[in-house]
């Protein structure tokens, strides 16, 4: 038996196992009983194993991992399903939505709170407010109350930022209506509100994805014309390491935003979206 | 970090959560008490955090599909282990990183002393592992992580035991050039 063949035996054995002594390691148990230079070897060969053996388990677990992988698993066993809103639950949910105020870009509320007061110098202080209001108005509006969804895309990108981590909410029952589930296949997990640019209480989805990438769903309700895609891009906008699709339907406009690639994106897609 | 037990150590031997399993564990149970393990071997064969969570999680959602296939809740550790091992080497099948040509024997390539575990860079045995194959990293993965015998891992890989007592040795020798420089020359 050549050296080979016995570092080949060697490397069978497991380290804290008596391996060596099993009927087809006989050669190799001999080979080490006689010479004490391989038994040496042995040795060493059986703590290198115990090292590397310690070194392979330790690796660290992601924080929040088991209960991505519990999200995920609830969502894929139809957990969603059952929290379909119920035609009962679609009134409540709109009576909500009709308390929201709206964001309006009319300047026409402002002079009746000045008149009120009836301060020259607050009058003016407020005329100069309303002069920066309009025009800010008038900057970001691009065109008279239609809202160009092309021109806002890049500007979704800082959406992110308006959520709070400390505010989720896991009871989806009463918002479900507002998750546009013919388009995307993702399914939330959570959600809360946030004060968007386009509505005071834009929802937000936070949503189950493939190895718990963060992906986010901004459902805002405007009340003005909008132009643009009346379904998810097939190609999203990408800039800082985001995805985001922005399309909107029936006064509501969708942002979907995910941590990564266009893949990751459109990962979230249904399959059976409309062509556009 | 929690310190992992040296012996492979099956879900009947756990004390008071396993008695809690009965005769079907379900998919939850599975998750908090398997997960972790399931993480570190993924992240071993697949050599990122992303694609280790890629894969654990595409194990769980295999196993919540066929968890009627798991007739003995016993076995529900490795029987995880084999559906994660079977997502990565169908996702890696056609990605031959390293030639095992080229895994050379190395006898001598064993430092003299080596008692200590922290003598093993984490690091580096990650990088050690990933310029592996699939089929190298699978074999030394089971021997090392799960330790099974030669002997087992032919049975759950289906290929003769001859074949994985070669990869085994050329892929030890690998790691041991790798992660000893002293010794990259034989």
């Amino acid at each position: 038996m050549n050296k080979n063949d016995l570092q080949r035996l060697m490397d069978a054995c497991r380290s804290g196992y008596e391996d060596h002594e099993l009927p087809e390691m006989k050669k190799l148990a001999d080979q080490i009983d006689q010479d004490p230079h391989l038994r040496d070897l042995y040795e060493r060969s059986q703590r290198w194993d115990f090292s590397i053996g310690d070194a392979f388990r330790e690796v660290d677990v992601p924080l929040g991992f088991a209960s991505r992988l519990h999200a995920t698993l609830n969502a894929a066993h139809g957990d969603f399903q059952t929290l379909k809103f119920t035609n009962s639950d679609a009134s409540v949910v709109a009576q909500e939505i009709d308390k929201v105020t709206v964001f309006r870009r009319s300047s026409a509320d402002v002079p009746q709170v000045i008149s009120r007061r009836g301060s020259f110098w607050k009058m003016g202080l407020a005329s100069i407010a309303a002069l920066i209001l309009m025009t800010c108005g008038a900057l970001w509006w691009p065109s008279d109350q239609v809202l160009e969804l092309s021109s806002m895309v890049h500007s979704t990108m800082h959406w992110r930022h308006l959520v709070n981590d400390q505010s989720w909410q896991s009871e989806l029952k009463n918002v479900l209506l507002d998750y546009p589930d013919r388009y995307v296949a993702a399914r939330p997990h959570r959600w809360q509100h946030v004060k968007g640019p386009l509505d005071r209480r834009t929802l937000v989805f936070d949503l189950v994805t493939q190895g718990g990438r963060r992906a986010m769903l901004f459902v805002a309700r405007v009340s003005t014309e909008v132009r643009g895609t009346t379904a998810p891009p097939e190609v999203p906008a990408t800039t800082g390491g985001w995805s985001v699709g922005v399309w909107h339907e029936k006064g509501y406009v969708y942002v979907l935003m995910v941590e990564g690639r266009e893949d990751r994106y459109r990962g979230l897609l249904s399959r059976r979206l409309p062509v556009a | 970090m929690p310190k992992q037990t040296r012996s492979s150590v099956p879900l009947a031997d756990y004390d008071g959560e396993s008695a809690q399993f009965g005769s079907q564990p379900d998919i939850s149970q599975l998750v908090v008490e398997y997960h972790e393990d399931l993480f570190r071997y993924a992240y071993r064969l697949s050599g990122s955090q992303a694609d280790a969570e890629d894969l654990t999680q595409q194990a769980y959602l295999i196993a919540q599909h066929k968890l009627g296939q798991l007739r003995n809740s016993d076995r529900a550790r490795s029987w995880l282990f084999t559906v994660l091992r079977n997502c990565f080497l169908k996702s890696r099948r056609r990605k031959t990183i390293f030639s095992a040509s080229s895994l050379q024997l190395d006898v001598d390539a064993i430092p003299d002393d080596y008692s200590s575990e922290d003598n093993v860079d984490r690091e580096q045995l990650q990088l050690a592992l990933n310029e592996l194959a699939p089929e190298f990293r699978v074999v030394v993965t089971m021997f090392y992580f799960e330790q099974l015998s030669y002997k087992e891992i032919a049975d759950q890989l289906q290929v003769p035991v001859g074949t994985v007592m070669s990869r085994l040795s050329r892929a030890k020798g690998h790691l041991r050039r790798r992660l000893l420089p002293e010794f990259e020359v034989d």
